[in-house]
């Protein structure tokens, strides 16, 4: 069978995927895009589904104008974009997954794609440049999986792809450099937003502002509008507040949730608890890297200890471990659009020069302009990530009975029983618990159980072995694995 | 919160080298007959083969009357350890469907039946429309199927700590993480092992160490010939109960007749049989190819593919089910394919207990219970006799 | 009722969906969640999950809280699956 075959495929439709393809294009690649949503953008540039109503053109924002221009730019280039395609397994030239092997760069990559329609369909390349972003990291606390517990990218896909105001009535917490620009969404849309708390201090990671201006005033339009907005409504902003529990019945979701005091550790303070009556807790403490691909094909990571997260390691030429895999965007470190912006540039020359298509001399004159850029813009994510650190004591919101695991229902009682057994690391926790054996194969559970472990005697969170994710990385369905035929060389 | 690193014993009676499910069950069964025992995995237990399991110890598909002899035993013996462990470990007697979809796989299923009705067991011969209705995931490619009610399913990490947890509470230590690095001889007489946390004085070590046996053999002098078996699997999402039992479909006994017959080292084949059964949580195991990969247990997008085809002919109306991760583990392999339950000729008190292939499962509790009668002074030597070192020539356990 | 349609946005003409029987209005674009969150209906019970309900949680299609039933085949995430006209959703199968 013949397989549509490319110089590079880039996973990832945002900010640092969008300017990949752009660089590799303009310098005669081959490239396919590949995205699992419907629409491109990421989880920077949302909007409506082509299908799906439109807003007055006359009120585009900037942000929304310069999303148009992109996807015009995308769709001229030469590039074959895929849309709602979920690669759930990459395959080295013998048909095995890599796991720390190398490439060979005559063979390459092997990919395997499900539809969103249903369907499923294979494609090579010679390199990958990994741009998957991040996800929201919510913690455990009591109440969390009544209906109407949302994370912050659940409330902005609602509102700006789907055209919905998922709540009247909501609070906003956890933290993160979001939870102001979602409250202050909220508000456009006429919802009522009784309160925005923050674990960090007011002042936290202040200390550190000098080294990040820079890339701070670019930033600044942004912020002010949210801040001003929830001036102008009113909502109590309550530093060093978390969410306690939230209370409400399965059948009609979230009625209430009780806040608190936390310190500058986290723990909670017991003895000022407010309730508030709301419909919507909208809660979530910074972002985790998506890297169920990058460890799929065995790439080295490491903790970092600055975003409470592992990440795959990479140099200033965005390459990995893994010869031919580059990668860019938030998931190397939760930098925002300016910084995915110079990676997936950086990405895209890094894998032109190495496949021959760039000079030296060429790649160089880019480099220079690029990474001191790229520099400035991941001082900037440093001290983001300062300000809003995730504190240990978060993790103590949680009692006993409170799931961990939701795919699995381990609760928290299971994962302190494991620890307290002798078990001390992920791979103990996940074989005796089954804490990361469901549906989203570990996303949400397993990083708040690698801080769970370290927080309670088990090893510090950089010594943790990241259990292996087997493909395939998505739950598949059987038809669609089926229908496929292996490609030549995977016999 | 402390985090109790299990602190090593100065001695021990015996000293078990691996917590697999044979390691575990004889280590429970010792500790239960007033044996001081001490346990190390070089990871966490039941982390090995035993994690890897397809959950099925089965019955009518064991090819000779002293396999399925032995299997019988196995299994009254898991009915016991059942009852004395208290905890599930979601064993239960649920029955397996050997299902035929050619004439061919359906004359041999009649052959066995004959042999099988001859050795005692009772098995039901139906054609497809009965198999359909007993199993009515099954698709119209079956035109015949032998039924074995007795035939067990099991959760092989559950019975893992049902009986860690009970061995402790007969005065067991185990220890994770915990790697053997020498066996101390004096003579034929075993006086110490030398582990990474520490010395412990013993004079009986088991090596019950699965795919690492022949590491751990080399270290009391011993040359074993263990070749990994690599098996890929396939895990689905979890699913309301649609099947009751093991599916194995008849290709399977093909399968693994010829990938146990090829240990000789020829040209490494993948080889697919297909064994379906759900677990107590609701997700579906699908098993399993066997080829030759040395200690490679990545997956392959041609294993995973496989079984999903062979899986969706038996069984179309499983196409919609997602599936959510292919696996692969190592069957341990003897030269002739038959587990070694032995002491060693050379020093008595280094005894082999190795090479299950794809049935340590089902052979934990004999194996525990012949390896109880040895040390008790008991031992049941006809039994013993057919898994004894002995029958393979000096030079191929030489020191 | 928590949930609303933005009143700023030009649909097209509505269809029906049917959900635990009952007939439900959805957009063209709109997921099953968006049609279900504007009819009021956020607790989504499946028979798989081991707790008891299901129900929007990240909105993006990763942590699979939101499975559903559509025309009798389970495990479809509300939040990625589009309304199409005349499908017919279970939340209690």
């Amino acid at each position: 069978m013949t397989v549509p075959g490319f110089d590079i495929a880039v996973i990832g439709g945002g900010p640092a995927g969008l300017a990949a393809v752009q660089v590799a294009t303009s310098a005669g690649a081959s490239v396919v895009l590949i995205d699992d949503a419907e629409g491109l953008g990421g989880h920077y540039y949302k909007e409506l589904p082509p299908s799906g109503g439109s807003r007055d053109p006359k009120r585009l924002s900037k942000k929304e104008r310069e999303f148009q221009r992109l996807k015009q730019l995308i769709a001229q280039c030469g590039a074959t974009t895929l849309l709602g395609a979920r690669v759930w397994g990459i395959f080295d030239g013998s048909g095995a997954t890599f796991n720390g092997h190398s490439a060979n760069p005559d063979t390459g990559f092997s990919l395997y794609l499900e539809d969103t329609s249903g369907g499923s369909r294979a494609l090579a390349a010679r390199s990958l440049i990994l741009a998957p972003g991040v996800y929201d990291r919510p913690l455990p606390f009591p109440g969390w999986e009544l209906p109407g517990v949302l994370t912050p990218g659940a409330v902005q896909n609602q509102l700006e792809k789907q055209g919905l105001l998922p709540g009247k009535r909501v609070l906003v917490a956890g933290s993160g450099p979001l939870q102001m620009v979602v409250a202050a969404a909220l508000l456009r849309h006429s919802a009522e937003v009784v309160a925005l708390l923050d674990s960090s201090g007011a002042l936290a990671g202040m200390r550190d502002i000098p080294s990040a201006l820079p890339g701070l005033m670019s930033r600044v339009g942004e912020g002010a509008d949210s801040l001003s907005a929830l001036v102008r409504h009113r909502v109590p902003v309550l530093f060093r507040h978390a969410v306690y529990r939230a209370i409400g019945t399965a059948e009609s979701g979230v009625q209430a949730a009780v806040i608190g005091r936390v310190d500058a550790q986290g723990y909670p303070i017991p003895g000022a608890e407010k309730e508030f009556q709301v419909d919507t807790i909208c809660c979530a403490y910074g972002f985790v890297p998506s890297i169920a691909m990058t460890l799929h094909l065995g790439l080295d990571h490491h903790y970092d200890e600055n975003l409470s997260a592992f990440v795959p390691g990479f140099d200033e030429h965005m390459k990995t471990s893994l010869p031919g895999v580059y990668v860019a965007g938030d998931v190397t470190g939760v930098g925002g659009k300016p910084l995915a912006e110079l990676q997936g540039q950086l990405a895209a020359y890094s894998a032109l020069e190495s496949m021959g298509k760039l000079t030296n001399q060429q790649a160089a004159h880019y480099y220079s302009r690029l990474i001191p850029s790229m520099r400035r813009e991941q001082r900037f994510a440093r001290f983001l990530w300062k300000r809003y650190r995730l504190l240990p004591g978060l993790l103590e919101l949680a009692d006993d009975d409170t799931l961990f695991c939701f795919c699995e229902a381990v609760p928290v009682g299971a994962l302190r029983a494991c620890l307290k057994d002798g078990g001390c690391d992920l791979f103990g926790v996940k074989l005796r618990t089954r804490l990361g054996m469901g549906n989203c194969q570990g996303r949400y559970c397993i990083p708040n159980a690698a801080l769970f472990i370290a927080a309670h005697g088990g090893k510090p969170v950089a010594e943790l072995d990241l259990p292996s994710i087997r493909p395939p990385i998505v739950p598949v369905r059987m038809k669609d694995i089926a229908a496929l035929e292996l490609l030549p060389q995977d016999e | 919160m402390d985090i109790s690193v299990n602190t090593l014993p100065r001695k021990a009676e015996v000293v078990i080298i691996g917590g697999g499910v044979i390691g575990t069950v004889i280590a429970y069964m010792l500790a239960k007959a007033g044996i001081q025992v001490l346990l190390i995995d070089q990871k966490e237990i039941g982390s090995g083969t035993t994690s890897k399991a397809a959950a099925a110890a089965l019955l009518q598909t064991k090819t000779s009357a002293k396999k399925l002899a032995l299997a019988n035993r196995s299994l009254l013996l898991l009915d016991d350890l059942h009852d004395q462990l208290g905890g599930s470990f979601e064993y239960a007697h649920t029955g397996s469907l050997l299902a035929a979809t050619t004439e061919d796989e359906f004359q041999l299923i009649k052959q066995m039946y004959v042999t099988l009705q001859s050795l005692g067991l009772t098995v039901d011969l139906l054609d497809g429309q009965q198999a359909r209705e007993m199993m009515p995931v099954l698709g119209h490619s079956v035109i015949g199927a032998s039924y074995s009610p007795r035939d067990a399913q099991i959760n092989p990490l559950e019975l893992v700590v049902a009986c860690a947890q009970a061995a402790k509470r007969y005065g067991a230590v185990f220890a994770n993480y915990t790697k053997l690095l020498g066996i101390e001889i004096v003579g034929d007489s075993i006086v110490a092992v030398q582990t990474s946390a520490g010395r412990v004085l013993t004079d009986t070590v088991i090596n019950a160490a699965g795919v690492w046996a022949s590491e751990v053999a080399r270290l009391g002098g011993v040359e074993l010939h263990i070749s990994p078996l690599k098996g890929e699997l396939l895990v689905t999402e979890r699913l309301p109960p649609l099947m009751h039992g093991t599916l194995i479909a008849a290709k399977y006994l093909l399968s693994k007749a010829r990938a146990e017959g090829e240990v000789g080292g020829r040209t490494p084949k993948r080889t697919v049989g297909i064994t379906l059964v759900q677990v107590a949580h609701g997700n579906l195991i699908v098993g399993s190819t066997r080829e030759l990969a040395d200690y490679d247990m990545r997956s392959t997008f041609a294993g995973i593919h496989e079984l999903v085809k062979q899986l969706l002919e038996l069984t179309p109306a499983l196409a919609h089910v997602h599936l959510l991760r292919g696996y692969a583990g190592l069957r341990p392999l003897t030269p002739d394919g038959s587990p070694i339950v032995s002491r060693t000729p050379q020093i008595p008190a280094f005894i082999q207990v190795a090479g299950f292939g794809g049935d340590g499962l089902a052979m934990s509790a004999i194996t525990a219970d012949m390896i109880l009668g040895l040390l008790t002074g008991n031992p049941d030597h006809e039994l013993l006799a057919n898994f004894s070192l002995e029958r393979f020539s000096p030079s191929e356990i030489s020191i | 009722m928590n949930a609303f349609r933005l009143p700023e946005i030009t649909r097209g003409a509505p269809f029906e969906i049917e959900v635990d029987g009952q007939p439900v209005m959805a957009y063209e674009g709109e997921t099953l969640a968006t049609a279900m969150q504007a009819a009021g209906i956020r607790a989504f019970a499946t028979h798989a999950q081991p707790h008891p309900s299901s129900r929007l949680f990240c909105g993006m299609g990763t942590c699979y809280q939101c499975l559903v039933t559509v025309d009798g085949q389970p495990n479809y995430q509300a939040c990625r699956t589009l309304a199409r006209p005349g499908m017919k959703v279970e939340t209690h199968p």
